[in-house]
């Protein structure tokens, strides 16, 4: 097996025809793209963490309202949780912690199957909000109660 | 080794270069790291967030199906056992919470095991049984990272009559 000759011939380690090395603008360039790649990738994890802290409250807010809105369907239709117009806020405690607070509120609803103008329902809508009770801040539910 | 008009690197140029390149090499690393510790931290919390709404969503659709409920401390006043019985009192479905690997349990009574309602570890399972309510006063599940996650529900117990 004979040896090719350019492989045997010493190659120069320094710059060849046609080749001029990278200048200091496209390094400047390259390291402002990859710091500012860099930052955004930390930025969304921080981001991704923080909305797994919201989903914690969120789904603490959400057990609380579907709490209340069980407990509002033991009562009478009489009773006066069930009273037409706003209720709370009351306090939502985990562990003895306060983390939200919640409202509802009950107004007169219209059945449309039989027939318009009657007030036969009870609209009720429990809102539970935390925080500054932004609209990301807060979930609400609606549900449906016979009138008597 | 050297053409014409090259002159090399320096001793002191190669150290600079490796000193920054080991610099930046670092921070790489640091970042890389940070980063893998806010991604498990965040998974980890993430998963015990979700056994948490799914473990009290599954308790909440027993207690729904049932007509009484009975709650007993098994073995401290932190890890109850929740019986539901039907409406002829026969008994429904049990969970409760197992010692042996700290998860909580479920079947159609309390002992007659089917496997754990979720995989996270639960450090407290603390309930109340109110009229025609079970009330979940604290469910608390510890995340892989050590975390705590905390949740409280009721539901009511919808399949009571009176013949």
């Amino acid at each position: 097996m004979t040896p090719r000759s350019d492989l045997m011939t010493p190659r120069s380690p320094g710059l060849l025809h046609g080749e001029r090395g990278v200048g200091l603008m496209e390094v400047i360039v390259a390291t402002v793209v990859a710091t500012l790649a860099i930052l955004a990738l930390a930025y969304s994890f921080g981001t991704g963490r923080g909305l797994i802290n919201r989903f914690e409250v969120a789904r603490m807010a959400l057990a609380a309202a579907q709490s209340r809105m069980e407990w509002l369907a033991t009562q009478p239709t009489y009773a006066p949780e069930l009273a037409i117009g706003s209720h709370g806020p009351k306090a939502v405690v985990v562990d003895g912690r306060n983390v939200a607070q919640e409202t509802w509120n009950v107004a007169a609803y219209d059945d449309p199957v039989n027939g318009a103008g009657q007030q036969d329902m009870k609209r009720v809508t429990v809102i539970v909000s935390w925080g500054q009770g932004g609209p990301n801040e807060r979930v609400q539910l609606t549900r449906l109660f016979p009138l008597y | 080794m050297s053409t014409r008009g090259e002159r090399g690197l320096t001793l002191l140029e190669v150290t600079i270069v490796m000193a920054l390149a080991a610099l930046v090499v670092m921070g790489m690393i640091g970042f890389y790291i940070s980063s893998q510790a806010t991604w498990i931290d965040g998974s980890t919390q993430a998963i015990a967030q979700r056994d948490a709404t799914m473990l009290v969503e599954t308790v909440s659709q027993g207690v729904r199906r049932a007509a009484f409920a009975e709650v007993t401390s098994d073995p401290d006043s932190v890890h109850q056992t929740l019986t539901l019985h039907r409406n002829d009192g026969t008994t429904l479905q049990a969970f409760w919470w197992s010692s042996a690997d700290s998860l909580v349990h479920q079947g159609p009574a309390a002992g007659q095991d089917v496997g754990p309602v979720v995989v996270s570890k639960v450090t407290r399972f603390q309930l109340d049984t109110l009229a025609n309510m079970v009330t979940l006063r604290l469910v608390e599940l510890r995340a892989g990272d050590g975390q705590l996650v905390r949740m409280a529900s009721a539901a009511r117990l919808c399949n009571r009559w009176t013949p």
